[in-house]
């Protein structure tokens, strides 16, 4: 027989006793931390030595001892034949854990700062239950890391695709093969995913910009300009030194909020890297806790393929995973991945939908009451902002009448063509909603992996026969406002979709 | 591409229609059990604290404040009763449905196949109506989780027994 790697138990890397000791020094000192300070500030006294630096001495030496004792009785192994991983541990109580392959959720490596330091890596193994019933191992090399990882993942696989029904497995399996990919981004393609990420700072730069170039040219014209209104310079001179001045400040402030945006995109998708293997999506990416993520297309519960007009012209895309997810960590579960080309998406697409066709031929639009609705909540929102402002005196009430009638113009229009660019519908598989006039995005649903839904009607949608639906998912919620009735009888499809599948659903 | 399934084409009119479920009400008990509890709220909090405004504080703020709750609380009391109508609960083959609120009228459905556990609620003031309030749970976050109230126990012990024989018929077909 083959020597399979981690069939015998076998502790962690040992530097692990490093991290034990640290984090339990570390916990000492959160406890003390007030103790400390007195000793400090009071300045050492005579019996100092006796009663705090030789319990402390002691202390040390038991945790160094604990560390030891905790590190070598922590033990680990892969049960190839019984088909689960199983984990000794603990000094004082011991405590095993047989783990079945078929209930690992997910695994993932994660470095924090000091893992990154000593040069090791934590492995979380996820299961369908609560937190606590996770298993992490803290320390392990780069290589037994990343073996153990992909032991486990493709030991999961072939738990479930045992019971798996559908034929042709093996064709498909072969095809999937044929087909991984690998896509990493570099140090410029965060830095354009960071230049291009909040449209509006862009935007508001750009702007500025042009205001800035506008005012010089407008100042060398004045040099230039005729003794009449050399009489007006005075009053000019101030007003424009101030609007400069503002101008400046504006580009700062934006340019500084820029950096901080970029400075965000770099920690977190630091290295990013998206890889496709025969059964998983993995991403890994982070400079401050390196965080690996594996995950079948089964667990994958909602889509989001992300982009705007800049981005694409610069091919960046953006795709962002919603996993089913335990209650408590709704966040967690939601793994945004920007700066992929278009091909990479599609795929990503391909290989997570089994390459079916995800397009809308025909599509639904929400009711003009949408629309309404939009309008008149910017409407209260700027009566609110203006009569709040009544009481102080201005001088130019007109151009704040102006400015805020412009603005609301501008809003309006802006939800228009949100109204506009709003579709969705159902194809046989999914469901597919599109939306945004700037930011534009389009979120995908497999149908038999929805868990309900909820449809709504305010009394005030009642008359016109428009309802508000809730799509629940394990990985969240998606809704869609101001639906015709003529949609909502789809849910029928919907439901049936679900009904009449017993494919597992994440 | 996709040769491994058939694929028939389902019209929509042949299925079956959630719209045409007919919805059980439940006890009137939940109504008085709900008005029981905004009246001991406005006996006990805040009569007490108008009284105690009117006789000694006689702050502004504070009767703006009370007249506020009084009417929130007015408002409630026409909500419970006309949403009252509104609370229907109907079990299919395939799915739970249940449907509330009166302002905004909300008819969630749950295919048995994805109900998580479920558990039966009986809060103090339900024992005194004899209500209780069955919860059926799904693996995603707290939204999809629906809280049908005002069923009897017993009502509400059956319709736990039927759904979870539903849930385990659903599980052995896929075993």
């Amino acid at each position: 027989m083959i020597e399979k790697p981690f069939n015998q138990p076998q502790r962690q890397s040992i530097i692990g006793i490093l991290l034990i000791f640290f984090s339990l020094s570390y916990k000492l000192f959160k406890g003390l931390w007030a103790l400390l300070l007195l000793i400090i500030i009071k300045g050492p006294a005579d019996n100092t030595l006796q009663y705090i630096l030789i319990p402390l001495a002691v202390g040390f030496l038991l945790m160094i001892v604990y560390s030891y004792l905790y590190y070598s009785r922590f033990l680990f192994h892969v049960d190839y034949e019984k088909e689960e991983f199983v984990l000794t541990k603990g000094v004082f109580s011991t405590e095993k854990i047989n783990l079945p392959f078929d209930k690992i959720q997910q695994v993932d490596i994660k470095r924090s700062i000091l893992q990154r330091i000593i040069g090791v890596y934590s492995l979380t193994i996820d299961t369908a239950g609560s937190k606590s019933n996770e298993i992490q191992i803290r320390a392990l090399k780069e290589n037994d890391a990343k073996s153990l990882s992909n032991i486990l993942t493709e030991a999961k696989v072939e738990g479930s695709t045992k019971d798996n029904q559908e034929g042709n497995t093996e064709f498909k399996e072969n095809q999937k093969l044929a087909n991984t990919w690998v896509y990493r981004i570099g140090t410029l393609g965060l830095l354009k995913v960071g230049l291009t990420k909040g449209f509006l700072r862009g935007f508001i730069i750009i702007t500025t910009f042009i205001f800035s170039i506008y005012s010089k040219i407008k100042t060398n014209l004045e040099d230039a300009t005729s003794l009449l209104e050399e009489k007006l310079t005075p009053f000019i001179d101030t007003n424009f030194h101030n609007f400069t001045l503002g101008i400046f400040l504006l580009i700062f402030v934006l340019l500084l909020s820029m950096l901080v945006t970029i400075g965000e995109v770099f920690i977190r998708y630091f290295n990013l890297q998206i890889k496709q293997t025969a059964h998983h999506i993995e991403v890994e990416m982070g400079l401050r806790t390196n965080t690996r993520i594996t995950f079948q297309p089964r667990r994958l519960q909602r889509l989001r393929v992300r982009t705007n007009p800049i981005q694409q012209f610069f091919n960046l895309n953006e795709f962002v995973f919603s996993l089913a997810s335990s209650e408590n960590d709704l966040k967690n579960s939601k793994i945004s991945v920007p700066g992929l080309s278009i091909e990479i998406i599609k795929k990503g697409k391909s290989f997570l939908y089994d390459g079916r066709l995800i397009k809308l031929d025909s599509f639904h639009k929400p009711h003009w009451l949408w629309f309404r609705r939009r309008i008149l909540i910017i409407f209260i929102l700027f009566s609110l902002l203006i009569s709040s402002n009544l009481q102080y005196d201005f001088s130019n009430w007109n151009l704040l009448i102006l400015i805020s009638t412009i603005s609301f113009i501008i809003l309006v229009l802006y939800q228009w063509l949100l109204f506009q660019k709003m579709k969705f519908g159902f194809t046989e598989d999914f469901l597919i909603v599109k939306k945004g006039f700037w930011t534009k995005s389009e979120d995908i649903i497999e149908l038999y992996k929805m868990e309900g839904v909820s449809i709504k009607q305010p009394f005030w949608y009642r008359k016109r026969n428009v309802y508000n639906l809730k799509f629940h998912t394990a990985g969240g919620d998606l809704t869609i406002r101001a639906v015709s009735d003529e949609f909502v009888k789809k849910i029928n499809y919907l439901l049936y979709k679900v009904e009449s599948t017993n494919k597992a659903w994440m | 591409m996709a040769a491994y399934f058939t694929n028939k084409e389902v019209s929509i009119a042949s299925l079956p229609q959630y719209e045409q479920v007919n919805f059980h009400p439940i006890s009137k008990n939940q109504r008085s059990k709900a008005l029981t509890i905004l009246l001991i709220s406005f006996l006990f909090l805040l009569l007490p604290f108008i009284i105690f405004n009117q006789l000694i504080l006689s702050d502004p703020l504070a009767t703006f404040v009370s007249v506020f709750t009084l009417l929130f609380i007015a408002f409630k009391c026409v909500d419970v009763i006309l949403k009252q109508s509104k609370y229907g609960y109907a079990l299919r083959e395939k799915d739970a449905l249940f449907r509330r609120g009166y302002i905004t009228t909300v008819t969630t459905i749950i295919p048995f196949s994805r109900i998580q556990h479920m558990a039966i609620n009986q809060s103090l003031f339900d024992k005194l109506y004899g209500i209780s309030t069955l919860k059926i749970y799904t693996a995603g976050g707290s939204s999809s989780d629906i809280a049908i109230p005002g069923l009897s126990p017993k009502i509400a012990n059956s319709l736990k027994d039927a759904i979870s024989k539903q849930v385990d018929s659903n599980d052995r077909e896929a075993i």
